[in-house]
């Protein structure tokens, strides 16, 4: 018996040590790689939906924020009501090289690791056993777009790479784990021209949309999304994070870029629709998203972010007054924090919402509003309320968050709903603000059309014009025309994963240590007050770059750490 | 016995502990090597990208032919960019580097394009906002189409193209391509090489579009300061797309306070310089203009529409200043039928009709849905008096979707060089419709396809599905009045189908 138990245990033991490690794992190091390339559903296909499959998106918290949130809860956009989540680590102290937020290191990189395998093999594809079967043209037309996909898709993520932690180790070709533990960092703006330059070389390969193709197929890579990434990656090179001296010519180049997406973009069938046709259940087909990523029929971010009160609901992300103090009003230039600046606001008689930029009602819960759509009761966020504190896990800012939420989504637990969500990756409303940007870096003034045919206030004004927002126009470039523009761009793109990496690229992350809250308090006498305080969020410059993973270090000592992160 | 069987375990772990890790997760050692390299076609004088290792060292690249060139870029280590040289050799053949360490061969092989033209579709005639598809060979190093009359030229630049690939360049005309009988076409590559494909007859189409509300700048220039009565005028001109109802906004700064009595005032350049009406020769500037950055006044009847018109619009008044004046109209904006609205391809001459649900004769949608489900069909019709199948409710097993028309259709010669199309529109929302087993039933002959016949999603959009009649017939095709059909399972509700048709490829 002992000798058979000596076996065993040796058996067991050569078996776990035979099976060595692969962390370069790709579907054709798994499989017969002749057969992979021969066996176009079952081989080739998988290889490039698996790099697909790699697209972060904010549905599956798959943004480093865990617990339904977003890393809008991780700057001042929000305040996450789930206290386990481990979104709270960003600014907790818990945030640190051993502990780090390392989905992005590691995805990305395999991700570029499967692109760069594919790209080294793809000339092995062999499709003439199909040639007589039916959809063979289709199967063709398809497979011969992979290789532009897949390398759209690795620069898409070597700029998630470069925006988190700036220099990077690159490489475009498939490495050992050994070599791969020997590259040393490779500087952002060198990755930067990179992309630039490899969007310009495979645009004109894609096409503009799939609907044309004999495989109307959803979500892949296409020209505007190449022009789109080209034209993200300049601004982000442009700012102050990354252009260290303020070269001019940056912000021409990333105008440039953005003024050729916008300009193509109508002829592309890609228009600015409805602030309201960003979300809900065929926001993925929307006329104004270039890059989306459909994740199917689900309830999971009503769950999340649907209010305590609600059956089910848990509050998740809840919008800052900070916020809410950066809508204008439809009657004046005026933001919320700035009519409003006192501590303490009486809803009922002041009213302080009415007039106010309508893409608020839109995006934030407040107290009193019918929501979700079944709800018949209204929500109350005052002390006390259905929806507020002392619940466990009521709102900890006085609000909660509508936007991306389909307010039909029903998640009680009888009558649970659910609809098809798209998380949105890049849609044309970022350009135009991201043209205006830089537009105005370069020249200054926001009426100058320059080299271009539209100026920065005429960019802005065309969200504002949408025709359920329909916002008085900018004009001028008064001297908080800056000021003012980061206010706009931060209520048009909110909850889209925009501002955690804006105050970044712009080093203004010191600007969000304060985080400005409400609570609602009713009066005896019915009126319902809003009385401001504020949180403090330590903030340190090194959260400018996210630490190099410690593992990582460990493994390659060619790499060094990001300033502070020590 | 018991330790020799002991001594065999052992021996066969140590081996498989010292056997187990592949070389590729120990190599360190960084030796040259070809990865890859893009494009796999290649021309003399075009960009070539060679990625690999170690290829710091390169001395000399060989091309098919034996073609060597020492004019290269190291870019990294990694990356080497050339430009072909001439006098490459027409055979395919593995790219050569030489190092100062060894002369290293890719596992791809590569060659010089040799681009081809076949034919156009449309063959002979075509018209502005139309689509027109270059059919040939290795076009992908194509940067651009030149279109030439007797009096005018127009480029399409690739990023321009509906689609390139390595076998079609499909273009939608711009309203500029010039038109007339003998347009002759051609390609031009990245190395600035020049291939003639002929001739087409163009004429100027249509086009499709809408009125769309729009803000047309008509004065924007430096801010002008009002002052006292100061003034813009602005010419007759630009007013040549007004229309009544439509606004003038004048946009407006440093407005002063309202005791000092700012003054708006739009008026027609005649001799008394009338105000546009009386309302509009003097008006206050309100606390609200001055909030919302201008003041807008509507051209409320013709007889302001006729002043602008004959006389252009004097913009003065007092204690202000002008930064800019736009007309809001409507305009009309020529749609992107391949993007934005129906992406169906067009019913041409050529076309064979099967099925389309119209009357012909006696015959119409009764006639052509008789075999199927009649309470899962119903049959709108479009805007344009345009009748469609719209399946109401899914038919999951065995049916006729389409199931014959009874009109004589006559023969085709060579079936082989036919598409069978169908134009389709799945329901926003609608889901499962990859999953449908279809068949295509033509003059009795079962086409069998399967799934993934339908999309998932059209976006709402009729989009036009092909498939290559070459899989099943060939030959010449006698059609006549027989049945012709789309027969399938598993089919969900929320498909519109209409066009069920022959076109040739």
């Amino acid at each position: 018996m002992n000798i058979l138990r000596y076996i065993s245990i040796l058996s067991v033991s050569s078996l776990l040590l035979t099976g060595c490690v692969d962390l370069d794992y790709t579907e054709v190091t798994t499989n017969n790689e002749d057969w992979v390339y021969s066996s176009p559903l079952y081989g080739i296909q998988p290889l490039v939906t698996s790099i697909y499959a790699r697209i972060p998106n904010g549905f599956d918290k798959n943004y480093e924020g865990g617990e339904g949130a977003t890393v809008a809860a991780a700057t001042d956009e929000a305040e996450c009501a789930i206290t386990t989540s481990s979104v709270l680590r960003f600014y907790n102290g818990g945030w640190s090289a051993i502990n780090p937020f390392s989905y992005t290191w590691e995805n990305s990189y395999k991700a570029i690791a499967e692109a760069n395998v594919f790209l080294e093999k793809y000339y092995k594809i062999d499709l003439s056993e199909y040639k007589y079967n039916s959809g063979y043209e289709a199967m063709k037309n398809k497979f011969e777009l992979f290789e532009y996909e897949v390398r759209f898709l690795r620069a898409y993520f070597y700029f998630e790479l470069v925006r988190a932690y700036g220099d990077v180790p690159f490489t475009l070709k498939s490495l050992t784990n050994a070599q791969a533990n020997t590259i040393a960092r490779t500087e952002s703006a060198e990755i930067m021209d990179w992309i630039s330059s490899e969007m310009d070389a495979i645009a004109e390969f894609l096409p503009v949309s799939y609907l044309t193709e004999l495989n109307v197929d959803i979500g892949r890579a296409t020209r505007p999304m190449c022009l789109a990434l080209k034209a993200r990656t300049l601004l982000y090179k442009a700012s102050p994070l990354f252009n260290k001296d303020n070269e001019l010519q940056l912000w021409l180049d990333a105008a440039r870029a953005n003024h050729e997406l916008i300009k193509r973009a109508e002829g592309w069938g890609l228009r600015l629709g409805d602030y309201s046709e960003i979300w809900g259940s065929s926001n993925g087909d929307s006329k104004e998203v270039i890059f989306a990523s459909k994740r199917g029929s689900r309830n999971s971010w009503e769950k999340f972010n649907y209010p305590v009160g609600v059956e089910n609901g848990r509050s998740g992300m809840c919008p800052t007054q900070t916020l809410v103090d950066s809508y204008e009003f439809a009657d004046s230039d005026e933001s919320f924090g700035q009519r409003y600046s006192s501590n303490t606001i009486n809803v009922s008689s002041e009213r302080p919402f009415d007039g106010i930029d309508p893409r608020f009602y839109m995006t934030i819960v407040k107290n009193g509003d019918f929501w979700p759509n079944y709800n018949v009761a209204p929500i109350e966020t005052f002390e006390g309320g259905l929806n507020a504190p002392p619940l466990v896990n009521a709102t900890t800012t006085g609000y909660y968050l509508k936007k991306y939420c389909d307010g039909n989504v029903n998640i009680s637990t009888n009558n649970a709903t659910t609809t098809p969500h798209a998380w949105v990756i890049m849609r044309l409303g970022e350009f135009y603000l991201n043209y205006a940007e830089a537009a105005y870096q370069y020249y200054g003034n926001a009426d100058m059309k320059g080299e271009f045919d539209i100026t920065p206030n005429e960019a802005i004004n065309k969200l504002r014009d949408r025709s359920d927002v329909n916002m008085p126009h900018w004009n001028g470039s008064s001297e908080n025309w800056n000021e003012r523009y980061r206010r706009e761009r931060f209520v048009e793109l909110s909850f889209e994963d925009q501002r955690f990496w804006d105050v970044r690229r712009w080093k203004s992350g010191n600007e969000t240590e304060k985080i400005n809250i409400a609570t609602f308090r009713k009066e005896a006498n019915g009126d319902i007050l809003l009385i401001r305080s504020n949180k403090i969020r330590a903030w340190n410059d090194k959260y400018y770059f996210f630490p190099v993973p410690f593992s990582e270090l460990n493994k390659n000592p060619a790499l060094v750490q990001n300033p502070g992160w020590n | 016995m018991k330790t020799r069987i002991l001594n065999l375990i052992l021996a066969v772990f140590l081996l498989s502990v010292f056997s187990s890790c592949e070389e590729k997760d120990s190599k360190e050692e960084w030796t040259p090597v070809i990865a890859s390299f893009y494009p796999s076609i290649i021309m003399s004088g075009t960009e070539l990208t060679i990625i690999g290792d170690d290829l710091q060292d390169t001395r000399s690249i060989t091309f098919p032919g034996g073609n060597t060139t020492t004019e290269f870029v190291v870019v990294n280590s990694q990356t080497l960019k050339v430009r072909v040289p001439e006098n490459i050799g027409d055979e395919e053949d593995r790219l050569t580097i030489t190092t100062s360490s060894g002369v290293l061969s890719s596992n791809q092989t590569i060659r010089k394009a040799n681009p081809a033209f076949e034919y156009f579709n449309p063959a002979e005639e075509v018209a502005t906002y139309e689509n027109l598809s270059i059919i040939g060979s290795d076009f992908l190093l194509a940067s651009s189409v030149k279109f030439a009359g007797k009096e005018k030229e127009m480029t399409v630049s690739a990023i321009d193209f509906l689609r390139k690939s390595n076998s079609e360049i499909k273009i939608k005309l711009p309203k500029e391509t010039p038109s007339g009988d003998n347009i002759s076409l051609k390609m031009i590559f990245e190395n600035g090489e020049e291939m003639l494909l002929g001739e087409l007859k163009v004429t100027e189409g249509e086009g499709n579009g809408s009125w769309v509300q729009s803000e047309l700048v008509i004065f924007d220039d430096e801010p002008k300061e009002i002052g006292s009565w100061g003034n813009i005028v602005i010419p007759k001109e630009r007013f040549v797309s007004a229309k009544v109802g439509d606004m003038i906004r004048v946009y407006i700064s440093d407005v002063a306070d309202p005791d000092s009595y700012p003054q708006g005032s739009l008026k027609a350049p005649t001799g008394n310089w009338d105000g546009l009406n009386e309302e509009m020769g003097c008006f206050e500037i309100t606390a609200l203009d001055k909030s919302s950055g201008y003041y807008e006044r509507q051209i409320a009847d013709e007889a302001i529409l006729d002043l602008l018109s004959e006389y252009g619009l004097v913009v003065t008044g007092q204690n202000y200043t002008v930064t800019k004046v736009s007309l809001f109209t409507s305009v009309w904006i020529e749609s992107d039928n391949d993007n934005s609205g129906s992406s169906t391809d067009p019913i041409t001459e050529h076309t064979v009709m099967l099925n389309d649900f119209d009357p012909v004769g006696d015959h119409n949608c009764d006639w052509d849905h008789s075999w199927t489900d009649s309470e899962a069909t119903e049959f709108p019709s479009d805007e344009n008096g345009n009748i469609y199948l719209y399946l109401a409710k899914p038919l999951m097993d065995d049916s006729w979707l389409i199931n014959c028309n009874h009109v004589d259709r006559g023969s085709v010669a060579d079936i082989e060089n036919y598409e069978i199309k169908l134009d389709i529109r799945i329901d926003e929302g609608a889901e499962g419709f990859s999953k449908a087993v279809i068949q295509f039933v033509i003059a009795d002959n079962w086409c069998w396809v399967g799934d993934n016949v339908f999309p998932e999603t059209t976006g709402g959009k009729w989009i036009t599905i092909r498939f290559d009649a070459a899989q099943w017939l060939s030959g010449e095709l006698n059609i006549g009045s027989i049945t012709c059909g789309v027969f399938g399972n598993n089919i969900p509700a929320g498909i519109s189908i209409d066009n069920f048709r022959l076109d040739p490829k």
